[in-house]
């Protein structure tokens, strides 16, 4: 009986000890975020306030002051329309590729596939210069173009990467019963291949989707005043004549966050739906 | 329905042949199985048959049409796989109804059509459900499902038991065979199991390094194998082989085994001294009647219940025999089993070639 009684009291310290572990963790990821939101919330002498004040009437003044300003919705609009374009791009270019990488044997192929690695590979400054002057060389220099297809180029490796190995692992078998059924290659791809490799196709546009949405160095030197991204013009809130607008710079990142979020939640279904839609044999 | 004919049809991938000139004629109706052991080509040439993979020469036609440059939407086959793939995606009703809805049926059609098959094989409660959902042998249903709704010219197996376990398996050679009865659909079924192939079809082709060794009725097979490949293929327990040099007497011709042991052979001319190779089936010994008398002891007993399989030692050599499972075999003890003359195949010992008359 005593020895029940310290096995359970053991568990429950065990128990204890796992929460208590699960909770510092917990801190750690999101305390950043908190103490964010926190600032955002602040007048700007609460702010400098030291030691910090933890209990205070929250502000939208912040909040008010980026959404008034046209500056903060313009480069939020570029940032929209620059991750759409270079998701979509990369979807697009990408997925067939990477198809085409899985199904088929061409010569070069491995070469092309280390090749696209050694891309990644490279120091982002290492291409942003001969970028930059290619760019200028076309008359894409300050254009939303440039950055879209600098981005695009950077997403393509990420996708053909992760997809590929997700189209090789779907049985051959699923498409050849297409073709028996009456399929072309092409109708075979989008009624089989396609729906089942959805939780590859939102792994890597999940991917792609933070690369440019968060990128600061391209777009800092591939854009102006009037097609910078809101990573851009967060920056631009720090130093200054007036010293760093700590207000403004939370505000607009918590408002940055946003719709990723959205999205990732959006985007889990479809991830834990693809996980389960079960096997073949 | 059609016949599907093939003449000198040869694969190879790189500089491997696989398949060497083979010529098959395959009849309007007939169940016909491809059967060999594995990387004998038999699964490649299916697929040739199917489309889904390129022939490197020869021609096949299904019915009397020329199907080498035709995709598989143009050869209106139906094709089971090993593993089934089923389009997880999908209902049953939908993985049945694809083929129908490619081929732009009507909404109306495609579900009589499927609800007649599914009824046909027991599916009818099943179709609202996702193969992840089904056990192995209602996945095995779907994939049949899903090849008889589109009423093709010919049906395709790819060792489509092979994933089931041994009771399924017998079971559902019992529902292919009774479809096919009730269809009459040209089928071609490739197996590496010799028994499906016997029970199965009516014609059996056995494959070997990418050329046919022999073909014909499962019975012809098992009374009359042409060579020693298909002797040793066909039947379980395998045909018992020993080397001998052939002979005769004044009662006719025989064979000796190396102990001196002389085996009375039937319908063959042996030259003295020739070596052959003989070979009679385990259950074709029996414990009395006529012929040449083996006798040794008893190394291992194995009892099935109704059959007893018994290996013993004849001068060195194991022999197997089946014997009536109410028989007393003991291991380590004496036995004695008779091979009939007229049961002895001779085969000769250099190219496997049978030697009694076919």
């Amino acid at each position: 009986m005593a020895g029940f009684a310290r096995g359970k009291r053991r568990k429950l310290i065990g128990n204890v000890l796992t929460y208590v572990g699960l909770v510092t963790l917990f801190l750690v990821f999101v305390f950043p975020l908190l103490w964010i939101v926190g600032i955002s919330l602040k007048t700007r002498e609460q702010i400098f306030t030291n030691p910090p004040v933890f209990f205070w009437v929250p502000t939208f003044e912040n909040y008010v002051q980026v959404l008034t300003q046209s500056d903060f919705l313009a480069s939020f609009g570029n940032s929209l329309m620059v991750t759409t374009a270079s998701v979509t791009l990369s979807l697009l270019i990408g997925i067939p590729a990477s198809y085409t990488f899985a199904r088929f044997r061409f010569p070069g192929q491995s070469v092309a596939m280390i090749t696209l690695l050694i891309m990644r590979m490279l120091p982002p400054v290492a291409i942003l210069l001969p970028l930059f002057v290619l760019f200028k060389a076309v008359g894409l220099s300050n254009t939303l173009a440039s950055v879209i297809i600098a981005y695009t180029t950077f997403s393509l490796p990420l996708i053909v990467w992760v997809m590929k190995d997700y189209f090789a692992n779907l049985p051959k078998e699923l498409e050849e019963a297409a073709y028996i059924d009456g399929a072309s290659r092409m109708l075979a791809f989008r009624k089989i291949v396609l729906p089942l490799a959805r939780p590859g196709i939102v792994t890597a546009a999940i991917l792609s989707l933070l690369l440019a949405w968060n990128d600061f160095i391209f777009a800092a030197i591939l854009t102006n005043n009037a097609t910078r991204t809101s990573p851009v013009l967060l920056a631009s809130y720090a130093g200054g004549e007036t010293g760093t607008n700590w207000g403004a710079i939370t505000a607009s990142g918590v408002l940055v966050v946003i719709p990723v979020i959205i999205f990732s939640m959006i985007v889990q279904k479809h991830l834990v739906q693809g996980l389960s839609s079960g096997t073949v044999k | 329905m059609a016949s599907v004919q093939m003449t000198g049809v040869r694969k190879s991938f790189g500089a491997v042949d696989v398949i060497h000139s083979l010529d098959l004629k395959i009849e309007d109706g007939a169940f016909v199985a491809l059967v060999g052991p594995s990387g004998c080509g038999k699964s490649t040439l299916l697929r040739m048959i199917a489309g889904l993979e390129e022939t490197t020469g020869g021609e096949i036609s299904i019915g009397s049409r020329v199907v080498n440059e035709l995709t598989p939407r143009e050869r209106n086959i139906a094709m089971v796989f090993q593993n089934y793939a089923l389009y997880p995606h999908m209902t049953v009703a939908e993985n049945m109804g694809f083929n129908l809805k490619l081929a732009k049926k009507s909404q109306a059609e495609i579900e009589t059509r499927v609800a007649e098959a599914a009824r046909m094989l027991g599916l009818t409660p099943l179709l609202d459900r996702r193969p992840s959902q089904l056990s192995g042998g209602q996945r095995q249903r779907v994939a049949m499902g899903r090849a008889v709704v589109r009423n093709p010219q010919v049906f395709l197996f790819d060792e489509p038991l092979s994933n089931l376990d041994a009771k399924l398996r017998v079971q559902m050679r019992t529902e292919i065979k009774a479809l096919h009865q009730k269809v009459r659909t040209t089928s071609v079924y490739v197996t590496h199991d010799q028994i499906e192939a016997m029970t199965l079809a009516d014609h059996i082709v056995v494959m070997h390094g990418g050329r046919i060794e022999q073909q014909g009725h499962p019975m012809e097979l098992y009374r009359k194998p042409a060579n020693l490949f298909v002797a040793g293929f066909i039947g379980t327990p395998a045909m018992n082989f020993v080397e001998a040099i052939g002979g005769s007497d004044d009662r006719g011709p025989l064979a000796r085994l190396s102990g001196g042991e002389a085996i009375r052979v039937d319908g063959v001319r042996l030259e003295e001294g020739r070596p052959v190779t003989l070979g009679f089936r385990p259950e074709h010994l029996t414990a009395r009647g006529s012929g040449t008398r083996l006798t040794g002891s008893a190394r291992f007993v194995e009892p099935t219940g109704a059959l007893t399989h018994v290996t013993f030692d004849v001068g060195g050599r194991d022999i197997v025999a089946v014997v009536d499972g109410e028989n007393q075999v003991t291991a380590g003890e004496a036995f004695e089993a008779t091979v009939p003359a007229d049961l002895v195949h001779v085969f000769d010992r250099q190219s496997g070639a049978r030697l009694n008359a076919l």
